[in-house]
């Protein structure tokens, strides 16, 4: 809804989707279901199996699990995708697992749903990819990444729009905003913003996760205000900057029709070119 | 005899009439020799297809009718396209089936990676993790990132191109190894683990500091130097390009004494990255896994193309060559070519040369046509250097005579003496001396031009800025197009300039697209292939009914129809829809086309991806919606580039042999999103690259990018040659080299580029570079008639640069701005010259008037073909006569009806009464056997047929039966094609019999019969239609059962 309410009003509100045909996914995307998978598996309720328990956990269930999950990595063209998913899940995970180990922190959970409500018909689901617990410090939240670029995640701390994490912790235990640090993988980075006890590296932040949840409810509402009134605006048209809701606080990103499907409902970009 | 004397070279520069000249000498060869005789190759399909129409035109408007139609007979074609035929006329001499499938161009290189999926696999491990440390992985702002599949995959198309074995390319590996380490810098003694350890000492100390208040300079390293420190706290290697990066760190004075005595040290550490032991481990390691899977895939791919009977573009030459290398079936082919015209020779790749010289040993003659000017190919493997030693080899053993075309009939009299002067000196620097190279003369006029032919328009402003004033300076002189007449071609006759007679030519297809956004802004038709094909709404309006038709719950395929077909009253009827109580029923009231696409799905089994798309657009409404859109014409170009692209998908998935479906078509549209076609409106300025430019002519062209700078292919695979070249065996020392770039997205400042440029092979790389730019430089400057104009940016000129000859700079000089001549070799040129700035892109006019077509109704015609056996009728067909033959035939065992019902078919075929009984069956014996059809006795089976004979003796006295008879006939538009099993010929009529090997009981038989009376009465009507004569008992003989029952329409109520 923050990068663009059009795309939410289509989407989440009148179920406009594309139908029961699904895409192969790529290979990138497909490592990262294999690796969050190969998580749930290595990282069961509890303090964290010894390094060698992992691995043999992981040369057990790899190639099982790229079968019923990720078969299109076995394709001829993703045999060097697959190669390098063979080193880098298993090496990402076995130092996540140090990480936790030497911290004390114990999983609670993986794949953990959580529900919440926050009135005005406010509901949240979601689904963390890893509930932790340290006795000190109480629960974390680590969100798994497969992304080639550290970047993004980087400087949506820095800024403040972490919204993923931010939902997270404030679902994860009433009544409290949980700290929560993004694990990119393919790096084997671990970072959030300062005070996550769940973080390997602290990236200053402008506003802190619970700040950024509560801008991010308040502008849900102006956002949900504005299709009550029968607006709905899509956020990649120049004009739209000028029908933004007053007093926003968390401000549109600034390519939102970059992986949008539904251009063709707004008209964005329809016909640049004579 | 030295065969090089057989050969004729022509150089033929820029818009010398070279198709023309190389037209008439094939027409005059008609006349001395057989049509038939002549091979005659190019580099496109349409080259070839102008030049024998272009011939043939000659030869019928010269009366010789004959001679035309027996030069279809020759060889025209692509390099490929002939030695496919000589391969397949030679396929049994090669061991190869003459049924060879060819892979077409876009999918080989899957097909090898399929094949070579278990080779890559077993090097994959290796050349990941190097190339982790090459900084493959690291992001990049621009283009693609490396990848050590491609750097095999273009070792393994080299090597092929220069015909090498997997031994061969092998080889290369250990080759490219031994010349890269020349290159590099020499090691001090230090062991690996000495150097890493004073990095990582260094990061250590350096790590704890960056906690304190550092200035910004000094914080943007930060990033580096904390991933390092973790990189090498986990035991591991930071790469090779984080090693050059932490040499370029810089701490502020402000940061403090220890802060940048901590930089230091880390720079110092690092600083040995060119020294590090590992270094080298890693490069060679590298190449050799580079080479070893590239020789290993080569050798499964060949396998694999082998085993199924596939040949790609590269083995039709190589088996080409193989045919022509070898005596005996050279002998053969000799007979029948005896000339030989190459076109486009410049930009053969070796292998081709190879060719080309195989067969000038063989033909009477042949004639090498080309410029060396012109090569520009070296991307895509052809050798300038090989192809300018063939000219000069040719020459020499021809006394050193060459025929050169050098009367330009395309630019006028300025343009030319400005190319020689220009050009003049570094051509006659690269072996290309004046007197073969420059223009005689042009054969243009110049009466009817006001203004002189060079002009320099000097771009100012921002990057950006500088398309947006080239734009507008287009438009400026378009509204003054008097002043710019320019002289129609057919005839010399003058007037004003128009759109469509400019190009702009661009560097990159980059700036074509940015070039072609300026031009619209300025309201400017523009004709350039762009991306976006998908994106155009008529494009999306077709796929999102087909993607409707493959899924039925694409509720947002069904909103974009709504939101397409939504009028201009009620533009958020889509949205009304999907928002209402029952949104899909509301949806679909909205789309016009909904019943249209509900029967197109009913059908969606019998249509391919591509026709169906074909049906949506045969929908009277949806051609109405689009061209209500207006400029119909460039939206039917966008939708027939669509068509194309869903013909492209179904031939490449027949080539890989996968299924192509509807949803195959959608989803390639998202991953392999096609381009939008030029435009072809006349009134549209071209934008193109320099080297889509090439063969073409334009009264206007325009010059830009001149800040461009050649790049050596220095770390790239590229093809090496040892000593002179062998023209007897062109493909003689050749081999590959590659050094791959372990530095990532570092080009600057880490030693090995400095050395590498500096060193021999480097050297050469460079001037190769140089010269191949120097030549598509020139192919710019020739392609104008009329004006030539140069668009330099403010970065300067360094294009230009390159035709300085030795040290004396400025060989060409642009005139200022402020006006002046343009000076080359010291000679003044006629040129106006401004300065041209960006202005304000001019508001959009408005929709232009719509046209639309008025509607037809789209006519349902029958198949062109009809096969009586899947004949179906609404007409009912009945038994109305039932024969007892004699009694069933006993089966015994499991019976598959199937191959018991074939051979069946096959004895009553084959018997023929007169033979004898012993040999009737045998031969019963035999096919029953092959068929597997044990359960039924030979001896059964004879009796059968013998009581079917008798019955048609005794019904039909005297008639004759014939057997298996073959039918093909036209009946109204329809084609009817089929085999009738028997047929009795008597007393001037036919009667039809076929068998049908159904066991059924009495009751099912009737059915069955009559379920095949509408095959019958096909056979009988084209019986009828072939002989003039009746055909009007039609009966259906069921062996097994002994019964023949005669079928015929049931007749109408009332008249029983």
């Amino acid at each position: 809804m923050t990068s663009c309410q059009f795309r939410w009003v289509v989407q989440d509100v009148l179920r406009l989707s594309r139908g029961r045909f699904a895409q192969i996914p790529d290979a990138d995307r497909l490592i990262g279901t294999l690796a969050h998978a190969l998580a749930e598996r290595i990282f069961p309720s509890g303090p964290v199996a010894p390094d060698a328990d992992i691995r043999t956990k992981i040369e057990a269930d790899f190639d099982a699990l790229v079968r019923e999950i990720a078969a299109p990595l076995l394709q001829p063209e993703n045999a060097g995708e697959l190669a390098a998913a063979r080193e880098r899940a298993p090496a990402a995970l076995g130092h996540l697992a140090q990480f936790l180990r030497q911290r004390g922190i114990e999983i609670v959970g993986t794949e953990q749903t959580r529900e919440a409500a926050f009135g005005a018909g406010f509901e949240v689901t979601g689904r963390m990819d890893m509930l932790v617990h340290n006795p000190r410090e109480g629960l974390g939240v680590i969100d798994l990444k497969w992304t080639r670029s550290a970047k993004r995640r980087c400087e949506e701390l820095q800024e403040g729009r972490a919204l993923q994490l931010a939902t997270y912790g404030a679902i994860a235990e009433p009544g409290r905003s949980v700290p929560g640090a993004y694990y990119l993988l393919r790096q084997r980075r671990l970072m959030g913003p300062a005070g996550a006890f769940v973080a390997e590296e602290v990236v200053d932040a402008s506003r802190d996760l619970a700040e950024t949840w509560s801008d991010l409810m308040a502008d849900w509402r102006l956002w949900r205000g504005l299709a009550e009134e029968g607006t709905a605006l899509a956020l990649g048209l120049p004009e739209a900057v000028e029908h933004l809701p007053v007093g926003l606080a968390i401000a549109p990103a600034e390519d939102p029709c970059r992986y949008c499907d539904l251009t063709s409902l707004c008209r964005i970009g329809g016909e640049a070119q004579r | 005899m030295n065969p090089l004397s057989r050969i004729s070279a022509v150089v033929a520069s820029a818009g010398t009439g070279k198709t023309t000249r190389i037209i008439e000498d094939i027409v005059r060869e008609v006349d001395s020799r057989d049509p038939e005789q002549i091979v005659a190759t190019t580099f496109t399909v349409t080259a070839a297809a102008e030049i024998i129409e272009r011939a043939r035109s000659h030869l019928f408007s010269a009366g010789r009718a004959n001679g035309a139609a027996r030069l279809l007979g020759a060889r025209f074609g692509t390099v490929n396209s002939v030695c496919g035929q000589i391969v397949a006329e030679h396929a049994f001499a090669l061991e190869r089936s003459p049924y060879l499938g060819v892979v077409p161009e876009g999918g080989a290189a899957r097909l090898l990676r399929t094949a070579a999926a278990v080779v890559f696999e077993r090097h994959a491990r290796n050349l990941n993790a190097i190339g982790d440390r090459f900084g493959h992985e690291d992001p990049r702002a621009v283009g693609k990132k490396p990848d050590w599949r491609d750097d095999v995959l273009e070792v393994i198309e080299l090597g092929r191109a220069n015909g090498l074995d997997p031994d061969g390319v092998r080889q290369s590996g250990e080759r490219s190894l031994g010349s890269l380490e020349a290159q590099l810098a020499p090691l001090d003694g230090s062991t690996a683990a000495a150097l890493d350890r004073a990095l990582v000492d260094a990061l250590e100390l350096t790590v704890p500091l960056l906690d304190g208040d550092l200035s910004k300079g000094a914080m943007k390293h930060a990033d580096l130097l904390l991933r390092s420190a973790r990189t090498v706290q986990r035991g591991e290697q930071p790469s090779w390009p984080d090693w050059a990066r932490l040499t370029k760190i810089e701490a502020k004075k402000k940061d403090g004494p220890e802060v940048n005595d901590a930089f230091d040290a880390v720079k110092a550490a690092a600083n040995a990255h060119p020294r590090h032991p590992r270094l080298r481990e890693d490069l060679a390691s590298y190449i050799r896994g580079v080479f070893a899977c590239a020789a290993d895939s080569l050798a499964a791919f060949q396998r694999f193309k082998a085993e199924r009977g596939l040949i790609d573009f590269i083995d039709q030459e190589t088996l080409a060559l193989q045919v022509l290398r070898d005596p005996k079936s050279r002998a053969r082919l000799g007979e029948r070519i005896e000339r030989v015209f190459v076109d486009e020779f410049q930009d053969s790749s070796p292998l081709q040369l190879a060719i080309f010289t195989a067969l000038a040993g063989m033909a009477g003659e042949s004639t090498w046509v080309g410029d060396p000017k012109q090569a520009i190919y070296g991307f895509r493997n052809a050798d300038s250097a090989l192809t300018q030693a063939a000219f000069d080899a040719v020459r020499a053993a021809n006394g050193s005579s060459q025929q050169t075309l050098s009367e330009s009939w395309r630019s006028r009299d300025g343009i030319v003496r400005f190319v020689n002067a220009a050009f003049g000196p570094v051509f006659s620097a690269m072996g290309l001396p004046a007197k073969d190279h420059a223009f005689t003369r042009t054969r243009r006029v110049e009466t009817g031009f006001s203004r002189p032919p060079l002009a320099v328009w000097r771009l100012e402003g921002t990057v950006a800025e500088q398309h947006g004033a080239l734009a507008a300076q287009v438009r400026e002189i378009l509204g003054e197009a008097e002043s710019w007449s320019v002289a129609r071609k057919s005839d010399g006759e003058i007037r004003p300039l128009q759109a469509g007679d400019i190009a702009i030519l661009c560097r990159s297809n980059e700036n074509v697209g940015k070039m072609a956004t300026a031009l619209a802004a300025q309201d400017l038709h523009v004709s350039v292939e762009r991306d976006g094909l998908t994106g155009t709404p008529h494009v999306q309006l077709v796929v999102a009914a087909a993607r409707w038709v493959a899924d039925a719950s694409d509720r947002l395929a069904l909103a974009e129809l709504a939101n397409f077909f939504a009028d201009d009253e009620r533009p958020d009827a889509w949205l009304q829809a999907a928002a209402a109580d029952a949104p899909d029923d509301a949806l679909r009231s909205v789309v016009p086309i909904v019943d249209d696409l509900n029967a197109l799905r009913d059908r969606i089994l019998m249509l391919t991806p591509a026709e169906l798309v074909d049906a949506v657009l045969r929908l009277k409404l949806v051609q109405q919606r689009i061209e209500a859109w207006g400029n119909a014409g460039e939206r039917l170009d966008d939708l027939e580039a669509l068509r194309g692209f869903a013909l492209g998908y179904e031939e490449s998935c027949g080539a890989e042999g996968t299924p192509a479906t509807l949803n195959g078509l959608i989803l390639a549209l998202g991953s392999d999103p096609p381009k939008r076609p030029r435009s072809l409106r006349p009134d549209a300025v071209q934008v193109t690259t320099y080297h889509r430019a090439k063969g073409l002519e334009w009264p206007l062209a325009i010059l830009t990018d001149l800040d461009h700078a050649p790049k050596p292919r220095l770390f790239q695979p590229v093809a090496e040659a040892d000593g002179a070249i062998d023209l007897a065996d062109p493909l003689a020392g050749r081999w590959i080299r590659f050094w791959p770039w372990p530095y990532g997205t570092q080009k600057k400042n880490v030693d090995f580029d400095e050395r590498a440029e500096a060193s021999p092979i480097g050297r050469e790389a460079g001037r190769r570079a140089r010269e191949e730019e120097t030549r598509l430089l020139y192919v710019g400057a020739t392609r104008a008639r009329d004006y030539l104009v140069f668009a330099p940016p403010q970065r300067g000129e360094a294009w230009l640069e390159l035709l300085d000859v030795g040290a004396s700079p400025n060989h060409v000089q642009l005139p200022k701005a402020a006006g002046g001549p343009l000076q080359a070799e010291g000679l003044s040129f006629a040129a106006e010259a401004l300065a041209v700035s960006a202005k304000e892109a001019l508001p959009w006019p408005g929709p232009a008037p719509a046209f639309v077509s008025r509607p037809r109704e789209a006519k349902v015609r029958p198949p062109l073909r009809r096969r009586p056996s899947g004949e179906e009728t609404a007409d009912a067909f009945e038994v109305i006569e039932r024969f007892e033959l004699g009694p069933r035939l006993p089966l015994t065992g499991d019976a598959d009806m199937e191959a018991i019902g074939n051979a069946l078919h096959a004895v009553f075929a084959a018997d023929a009464g007169g033979d004898n009984m012993a040999l009737r069956l045998e031969r019963a014996t035999s096919i029953l056997s092959r068929w597997k059809a044990f359960p039924v006795q030979p001896a059964d089976v004879i009796a059968a047929a013998d009581r079917l004979e008798a019955h048609i003796h005794g019904r039909w006295p005297g008639g004759s039966i014939l057997r298996e008879v073959p039918l093909s006939g036209r009946i109204g538009g329809q084609l009817v094609t089929g085999r009738i099993d028997l047929l009795v010929a008597h007393e001037g009529r036919h009667i039809v019999i076929d068998h049908k090997s159904y066991p059924g009981s009495k009751a099912d038989q009737l059915r069955r019969a009559a379920e095949h009376g509408a095959q019958l009465a096909l056979y009988a009507k084209a019986i009828e239609a072939a002989t003039g004569r009746p055909c009007e008992e039609l009966y259906i003989h069921m062996p097994l059962t002994g019964a023949l029952l005669r079928v015929a329409p049931v007749a109408p109520a009332g008249l029983g």
